[in-house]
C-alpha cells in the first residue's frame, strides 16, 4: 500500500536576499495508511510549516508532494481545496472553530462545502459526533464547549466524509492533560481505523502516541529512524521503581 | 513504596489470608512492578514481629494458608507513612549526565548527536508506556504508574533539549575533531558552523 | 489514481454549488448576528442615507406641480380663444369629432372688485372623463343648477361669503352650495358652477377641451381646426428630472458611504482572518471565502436599506401634509415613486456589497497559512497610491473649474474624484504622521505608530472622519455663502416691496385705471405707516411681443429689460434692473447728476453685464459705480434714462418700495398681505433665513456626531485589536493612566488629522467648484466652523480618554472567534 502522504526533498524559503529564511530543507517524509508520525521539535524548526505544506495551504519552494499519488503541484487552486475537502482534516491548536456554527454544523461545513446536501450532511455530522462522543452538544456553539470538547468537534470535523489524512498541529497545546489524552486516543483510534495521520508537537508526551517520530532541527529532519516496536520491551527493560 | 506498607494497605481493608494477600499485591501493582513475591511472607512475617499485624496464635502454620489483620499500631503507621513525603533522592540520571559531561570532553565525538540518541531512546520508552496505556482501559493503577513514568521520561527528554539549547549558546569545549569522526549531516553542519 | 481520488463523488457539483454557498451564507449571517454591535454604525449610516432619500425622492415627487393639475388625466390640453359664442361651439365640435373622447370645460371670467385679478368660473364635471381629480369637494355640495355655486376657499374669502350663503358674480346673484379645490394646486382660484354648455346660465368665453387623442387624430385635428387656440401635450411637461436629481444624489451618497463601509468591512475582513484560514483549510475556495464578506456585505446594505426604507416611509407620512401649503396641491402621502423606492434599495444593497467587494478580494488572496497565523500581509508600496491620488485630486478639480456651477455631471464627478482622491490620501497621511512620530512624547508616539502599523483601517477611519467633517464644512461654507448678504438678509425690517406680478422678468399688463386702484391703495397703506412708496419702474422694449406664461392658467405679461450675467455660451444669471428716476435716487442714495452721459447702469456690481430682454443681442452695458445696498431685494441696478431713450425702450411701473420710519409689526405686515391679495399684487418682507441658519449648525452638529461615531468605531477597534499590546503595557507596570492618554492620543491624533483633511478637501471643492465667483466663499463662517473643528479632536480625545480606564480583561486570555 502506496503512502497517503509523500513528501520528497520539501524547501520551503520564506522571502528573498538577504532576508530570505529557509523554513524547511529538503525534507523527505511518508506517511502509510493506519500510521500516526509525530514530527518533533523545539519551536521555529520549521515544523508547522511541513504541517501547512503537506496539507496544501502552502506551496513548496522546492520538492513535490503527493496526497493518495496525486502531486499537489498540478492541481490548480480550486482541486487544491477540493482535496483538502475530501481528503484531508486540520487539527490546530487554537481557534478551530467557527464560531457562529454549532459544533455539528463545523463539522458539517467540509461536506456542504463539497456540494452535500445540508440534510444529508447533517446525518453524517451527527454520526460523526457519536464517535467522539459528543452526540448530545450538536447544538453547543463553540464558546458553550470546553477546550476538550471543542478539539474532539475539530478532530470529528477533520475526519468525517472519510478523510484519510489527518493533520494535527499541537492539538492538545491548549488542553490539560486528562482532555489532551481523550483527544489522542480519538487521534490512534482514527489511525487504528485506516487514516495516516501527522502530528506536530513539541511535547514528549504527545510525540509518545505515534508509531513513529521524526526529529526535526532548523528545517531539516535529523532523525527518521524506525523505532523498536512493541510494549513487550518494557518489562524486559528492568526499570527499577520499588525500593 | 515499600512492601510493608503495601501489605499493610492490603490488610487495612480487612483481614486476610497469606495467599490472598500475595494475589492482591500482585493484581494491584501490576506487571510494572516486578518485585519478588517471596518477598511477602516474610515481609509479614516481619509485621508480626513489629507488632503492627496479628494472627490467629492458634494457627501456627506459616505460609499461604494464615490469616492476618492489621492492628492498631499497623493502622497508626499505614497513616503516618501515607503523609510522609519521600526522601528527596529522585534519580537525577546521573549516569546521562556523565555520559553527556564526558562527551563534550572527548574528541570527534557530535554531542548532539549523543543527546539525540538518547532522545529517541527515551521516547521509545515512552511510547511503550503510552501503549500501556492506551491498552490499560480502567485500570486506575496502571494508568498512574504509567503517568508517573511518562512525566519521569519527558523530564529527561526536556533535560536533552535544554542540554541542546546550552550547547547552542556556549561553543563545544572539545578539541578540533579528528579526521575520522563520524561522519553524519549534522557534524559536519556543526563544523562547518563553528570554523 | 489521483482522478479516481478526486472524482469520486461524481454527483455533486465541482465546487461545491449550492449547497456549498448556502452553508458559507449562513456562517455569514451567523457571523453577522454575533457581531452586530460592530455594525450598527455603519448600518446607521446607510439606513439614515436610505432614509433620507427616501424622504428626498417622495418630496421631489410630490413637490413639483405635476402636469395633472391642468391635464387631469388627459393627454391633450386645448383651450379655445374664438371670439363668439357660436364659433366657440363650433370649434368644440371640431375637437369633439376628431378627438374621440373629449371633456370640455367652460370658463368664464369675473372681475373682482378693487383687484386687477379677475376670478376664473369654470361649467366642470366633478365625475369629468379627464379633470374629475382636477376637482375636490371640500364642504357642501357640488352645483347642480345653473343658479348654483362652488368656490374655493381663497375665492370665498376675497367675496367674504361662505356656504349657504349667496354670491355676487358680475352683477349675477348665486347660491354658494359648496367649497372646493383642485387638489393639484390648491393656488388655483376658481368658482365651479354646474356642468353644461354654459357656465352659470351665462355662455363660456373660453372653452378647454381635455383629450386623449392618439398623435395621429391629434395631428389630423390641428391641421384641420385653424382657429385660435392654445394646444398643450402632456408630454411635454416632464415630470421626472427633480426624482431623477435626487435619486442621482442618493446615489452619490451611498456610494460615499459605501467608501466609509468598505472601511468596515477591511476591519472586519481582518478580524476574521483567522476564521476565514480555518474554512480555507476546511477546503473553501477562493470564491466561498470572498462570499463570506461579500454576504456580509450585502446583508448589512439589507437589514440598513429595510430599516432606512421603513424609517423614510414613517418620516414622511407626517412630513406629507405639511408640505402641501408649500406645494401648492394635495399631496397623497402614499403615492411615493413606488418604482424608485425598489431601485433604491437595491442600490443600498449593492452599495455596501460592492464595498466588501475589495476586502473580500485581498483577505481571499492572502495566503491561508499567513490567514491561519492572523498575519496580514506587507502593504503595498505607497508611490503607485500617491500618483493616483494626485491625479484623482486633479481631475476632480479640473472637472469642478470647467463645469462652471452649472454643469451637474461635471460637478458630480468632480466631486466623487475628489472625494476618491481625499480617501486614497488618508493612508498616506497616517503613514506620514507614523513616520513623523519619533520626536513626539511617549503616549504620542505609541498612538501614532499604532495607526501606521493598522494602517488600512486607520486610513479608512480617517477616510471616514475625513467625509463626515468635509460634508458638514462644505455645507455650511454654502450656507454662509447663500445667506443673502450674510447677516442682513433680503430686506430692513422696516422696508417692503409690493410687486404687480411676482419678481420675475415678465410684468403682468394692467390697464390704467386698474393701475390707479393699486396705487391709491398703496399710498393710501404707506401713509398709515408714515411713508411715501416709491414707485419701482422697469424698461421693456416695445418690440419684445407680451407672452403668456410658462402655466397657461397666468396671465401674460410684458418682458422687461434684466441685467445678466454670462455664465455659458447660452445661459445668463440675470438680476432686476430698474429705471433711474429721480424717486429712486432719492430713495436708494445714488446721484442722478453725477451719471456720465454714454452710461447705460448704475450698479454696485462689477464685471461684464449685459442687458437681457430687448430683441437685440449682446447688449454690453457700460456701467458707472453706485452705492450698493447690504440687503439683497433692494433695488441696486439702474438703468439710466439716457439709455432706455437710446434704445427707444418704454417704461413701466412694477411695484412700489416702502421704508417705514419703524420696523413693521406682524399687524401691519398682515395688512400689508391682504392688501396684496385684494389686489393681485405680491409682496415681499424680510424673511429671517433661519432655515440656513439652523441648516449650518445642524450639519455641522450632524457631522460631528458622524465624525465621533465614527472615530469611536475606529480607535474601538484599534484598541481592541491592540488589547495584547495594552495587557502587556499593563503587565510592565503601565498605570491605567497611561492606557488612557494612549487611547486619548490614538483618538485625538485621528479626529485632528480627519478635521484638517475634511477642511482641506471641503474648501478645495469649494474653491474649484467656485472658481468664476469667488466672491461668494468670502464669507467665512468662522463662528460654527472653528469651535466645531477645535472641539472635534479635543472631544475625541476626551471621549477616549474617560472610556479607556477599563482594565484589559486579561493578560493571557485570547477571545475565541
Amino acid at each position: 500500500m502506496s503512502a497517503v502522504l509523500e513528501m520528497r526533498q520539501v524547501s520551503k524559503t520564506y522571502g528573498s536576499g538577504t532576508a530570505a529564511v529557509q523554513a524547511l530543507d529538503a525534507v523527505d517524509l511518508a506517511v502509510r495508511a493506519g500510521e500516526l508520525v509525530a514530527v518533533m521539535g523545539p519551536s521555529g524548526s520549521g515544523k508547522s510549516t511541513l504541517l501547512t505544506i503537506a496539507g496544501s495551504l502552502e506551496e513548496p519552494s522546492e520538492g513535490e508532494v503527493w496526497i493518495e499519488g496525486t502531486a499537489l503541484s498540478e492541481l490548480s487552486r480550486n482541486k487544491r481545496a477540493r482535496l483538502r475537502r475530501r481528503q484531508i482534516g486540520y487539527v490546530f491548536q487554537d481557534f478551530n472553530l467557527l464560531a457562529g456554527l454549532t459544533a455539528v454544523e463545523n463539522i458539517t461545513m467540509p461536506l456542504e462545502l463539497d456540494g452535500m446536501k445540508a440534510k444529508q450532511a447533517r446525518r453524517e455530522g451527527i454520526r460523526a459526533l457519536e464517535e467522539v462522543g459528543l452526540a448530545d452538544r450538536a447544538g453547543s456553539f463553540p464558546d458553550e464547549l470546553s477546550g476538550g470538547m471543542r478539539q474532539r468537534v475539530a478532530i470529528a470535523r477533520a475526519l468525517v466524509g472519510d478523510r484519510r489524512l489527518l493533520l494535527a498541529d499541537e492539538p492538545t497545546g491548549a488542553l490539560d492533560s486528562d482532555s489532551g489524552e481523550g483527544v489522542m486516543r480519538l487521534i490512534r483510534g482514527a489511525c487504528r481505523n485506516g487514516a495516516a495521520a501527522v502530528l506536530v508537537t513539541h511535547d514528549a508526551q504527545l510525540a509518545a502516541w505515534a508509531d513513529r517520530v521524526v526529529f526535526v532541527r532548523d528545517g531539516r529532519v535529523i532523525d527518521a529512524g524506525p523505532e523498536p516496536e512493541g510494549p513487550e520491551s518494557l518489562l524486559s527493560s528492568g526499570r527499577e521503581s520499588g525500593r | 513504596m515499600s512492601v510493608r506498607h503495601a501489605l499493610l494497605a492490603l490488610l487495612s481493608e480487612g483481614p486476610k489470608y497469606g495467599l490472598r494477600l500475595r494475589q492482591e499485591f500482585e493484581e494491584r501493582t501490576g506487571e510494572v512492578w516486578p518485585l519478588n513475591t517471596g518477598q511477602v511472607y516474610t515481609t509479614v512475617q516481619r509485621l508480626e514481629r513489629d507488632g503492627l499485624v496479628e494472627s490467629d496464635p492458634d494457627d501456627t502454620v506459616e505460609g499461604p494458608q494464615k490469616l492476618f489483620q492489621i492492628t492498631e499500631a499497623g493502622a497508626q503507621e499505614l497513616d503516618v507513612w501515607l503523609r510522609t513525603p519521600p526522601p528527596a533522592d529522585a534519580p537525577p540520571r546521573d549516569e546521562l549526565v556523565i555520559k553527556v559531561l564526558v562527551g563534550l570532553r572527548l574528541p570527534g565525538v557530535d554531542v548532539r548527536d549523543v543527546l539525540q540518541t538518547h532522545r529517541r531512546h527515551t521516547i521509545a520508552q515512552m511510547k511503550q508506556y503510552t501503549r500501556l496505556k492506551e491498552d490499560a482501559a480502567d485500570d486506575l493503577s496502571l494508568l498512574l504508574v504509567a503517568d508517573a513514568q511518562l512525566f519521569r521520561l519527558e523530564s529527561v527528554v526536556r533535560w536533552l533539549d535544554a542540554a541542546e539549547g546550552r550547547l547552542k549558546h556556549h561553543a563545544p569545549v572539545a578539541p578540533a575533531a579528528p579526521a575520522d569522526a563520524a561522519p553524519s549531516t549534522r557534524t559536519r553542519r556543526l563544523r562547518g558552523a563553528t570554523r | 489514481m489521483s482522478t479516481a481520488t478526486l472524482e469520486r463523488t461524481p454527483q455533486r457539483a465541482p465546487n461545491g454549488g449550492l449547497p456549498a454557498r448556502s452553508a458559507v451564507v449562513r456562517w455569514a449571517w451567523r457571523l453577522l448576528r454575533r457581531e452586530w454591535r460592530q455594525q450598527v454604525l455603519l448600518v446607521t449610516l446607510v439606513a439614515f442615507t436610505v432614509a433620507a432619500a427616501v424622504c428626498g425622492l417622495a418630496a421631489a415627487h410630490a413637490y413639483p406641480d405635476s402636469a395633472s393639475s391642468t391635464f387631469g388625466t388627459a393627454q391633450q390640453r386645448i383651450r379655445l380663444e374664438a371670439t363668439g359664442a357660436q364659433q366657440l361651439r363650433e370649434q368644440a365640435g371640431v375637437a369633439d369629432d376628431k378627438l374621440g373622447d373629449v371633456e370640455i370645460i367652460g370658463h368664464r371670467d369675473v372681475p373682482v372688485p378693487g383687484s386687477v385679478k379677475p376670478l376664473d368660473v369654470r361649467a366642470q364635471d366633478p365625475q369629468g372623463r379627464f379633470g374629475s381629480s382636477m376637482l375636490a369637494l371640500v364642504n357642501g355640495q357640488f352645483p347642480t343648477t345653473s343658479s348654483e355655486i362652488a368656490l374655493t376657499p381663497s375665492a370665498a374669502a376675497l367675496f367674504r361669503t361662505r356656504v349657504g350663503a349667496h354670491v355676487t358674480l358680475d352683477g349675477q346673484r348665486l347660491r354658494v352650495v359648496g367649497l372646493v379645490e383642485n387638489p393639484q394646486k390648491l393656488t388655483d382660484t376658481f368658482a365651479l358652477a354646474a356642468a353644461g354648455s354654459e357656465v352659470a346660465a351665462r355662455p363660456a368665453t373660453t372653452l378647454v377641451v381635455l383629450a386623449a387623442a392618439s398623435a395621429d387624430d391629434y395631428a389630423a385635428y390641428r391641421q384641420i381646426d385653424s382657429g385660435p387656440k392654445f394646444v398643450q401635450q402632456r408630454s411635454d411637461f416632464d415630470e421626472a428630472p427633480a426624482t431623477t436629481a435626487v435619486f442621482a444624489l442618493a446615489t452619490v451618497a451611498l456610494l460615499l458611504v459605501s467608501l466609509v463601509a468598505a472601511a468596515g468591512f477591511a476591519v472586519t475582513a481582518q478580524r476574521r482572518l483567522r476564521q476565514l484560514g480555518v474554512l480555507a483549510s476546511l477546503g473553501a475556495t477562493h470564491r466561498h471565502l470572498k462570499l463570506v464578506l461579500l454576504a456580509h456585505g450585502a446583508m448589512t446594505g439589507l437589514a440598513a436599506a429595510v430599516v432606512g426604507a421603513l424609517i423614510g416611509v414613517l418620516a414622511w407620512l407626517p412630513i406629507a401634509p405639511r408640505m402641501e401649503s408649500g406645494a401648492g396641491h394635495r399631496i397623497d402621502s402614499l403615492a411615493l415613486p413606488w418604482g424608485l423606492l425598489p431601485l433604491l434599495v437595491l442600490f443600498a444593497v449593492l452599495a455596501p456589497t460592492l464595498a466588501a467587494w475589495w476586502p473580500a478580494r485581498s483577505v481571499a488572496r492572502i495566503p491561508v497559512a499567513q490567514a491561519l497565523s492572523a498575519r496580514p500581509p506587507r502593504p503595498a508600496p505607497a508611490r503607485q497610491s500617491l500618483w493616483a491620488t494626485l491625479v484623482l485630486l486633479a481631475a476632480g478639480i479640473g472637472a469642478l473649474i470647467a463645469a462652471h456651477q452649472t454643469n451637474g455631471m461635471l460637478i458630480s464627478l468632480g466631486i466623487v474624484a475628489v472625494v476618491l482622491g481625499l480617501l486614497l490620501l488618508s493612508p498616506l497621511l497616517i503613514r506620514l504622521m507614523a513616520a513623523t512620530a519619533s520626536r513626539l512624547p511617549f503616549t504620542t508616539r505609541l498612538a501614532l505608530r499604532d495607526l501606521g502599523r493598522h494602517q488600512a483601517r486607520a486610513g479608512a477611519a480617517l477616510a471616514a472622519i475625513t467625509l463626515a467633517i468635509g460634508i458638514p464644512v462644505a455645507l455650511s461654507v454654502l450656507a454662509a455663502a447663500n445667506v443673502d448678504s450674510a447677516r442682513q438678509g433680503n430686506l430692513a425690517a422696516n422696508q417692503l416691496l409690493i410687486r404687480i406680478g411676482s419678481d420675475s422678468p415678465v410684468v403682468p399688463r394692467i390697464s390704467e385705471q386698474e393701475f390707479e386702484q393699486v396705487q391709491g391703495a398703496i399710498e393710501q397703506y404707506a401713509s398709515q405707516l408714515g411713508a411715501t412708496p416709491t414707485p419701482l419702474t422697469k424698461a421693456y422694449a416695445s418690440q419684445a411681443p407680451q407672452t403668456r406664461g410658462g402655466n397657461v392658467d397666468d396671465e401674460g405679461g410684458q418682458p422687461v429689460i434684466e441685467i445678466g450675467r454670462k455664465t455659458s455660451a447660452d445661459t445668463w444669471r440675470s438680476s432686476a434692473l430698474y429705471v433711474a428716476t429721480p424717486e429712486a435716487a432719492r430713495q436708494f442714495g445714488f446721484d442722478l447728476k453725477a451719471t456720465q452721459t454714454g452710461t447705460d447702469v448704475l450698479t454696485p456690481s462689477t464685471g461684464e453685464l449685459e442687458l437681457l430682454g430687448a430683441p437685440q443681442r449682446d447688449l454690453i452695458a457700460r456701467t458707472q459705480p453706485i452705492p450698493g445696498s447690504s440687503y439683497s431685494s433692494v433695488p441696486d441696478a439702474f438703468l439710466t434714462s439716457d439709455a432706455v431713450r437710446r434704445h427707444g425702450w418704454q417704461t413701466v411701473t412694477v411695484g412700489w418700495f416702502v421704508q417705514a420710519p419703524k420696523d413693521l409689526t406682524a399687524s401691519q405686515l398682515t395688512a400689508a398681505r391682504e392688501l396684496a391679495v385684494a389686489h393681485g399684487l405680491v409682496t415681499e418682507t424680510r424673511d429671517p433665513q433661519d432655515g440656513l441658519a439652523t441648516l449650518r449648525w445642524a450639519s455641522i452638529a450632524g457631522g460631528t456626531v458622524l465624525a465621533l461615531g465614527v472615530l469611536a468605531m475606529t480607535v474601538g477597534t484599534i484598541r481592541g485589536e491592540a488589547t495584547d499590546d495594552l495587557g502587556t503595557l499593563t503587565a510592565t507596570g503601565a498605570t491605567k493612566t497611561i492606557r488612557r492618554n494612549l487611547t486619548g492620543a490614538t483618538a485625538g491624533c485621528l479626529a485632528l488629522a480627519g478635521v484638517i483633511l475634511g477642511t482641506i478637501g471641503a474648501y478645495s471643492i469649494l474653491l474649484a467648484a467656485y472658481a468664476d465667483d469667488l466672491d461668494t466663499l468670502a464669507r467665512v463662517p468662522y463662528l460654527p466652523l472653528a469651535p466645531a473643528l477645535l472641539a472635534l479632536p479635543l472631544l475625541a480625545a476626551g471621549t477616549a480618554w474617560l472610556t479607556a480606564g477599563r482594565e484589559p480583561v486579561s493578560v493571557t486570555r485570547h477571545r475565541l472567534e
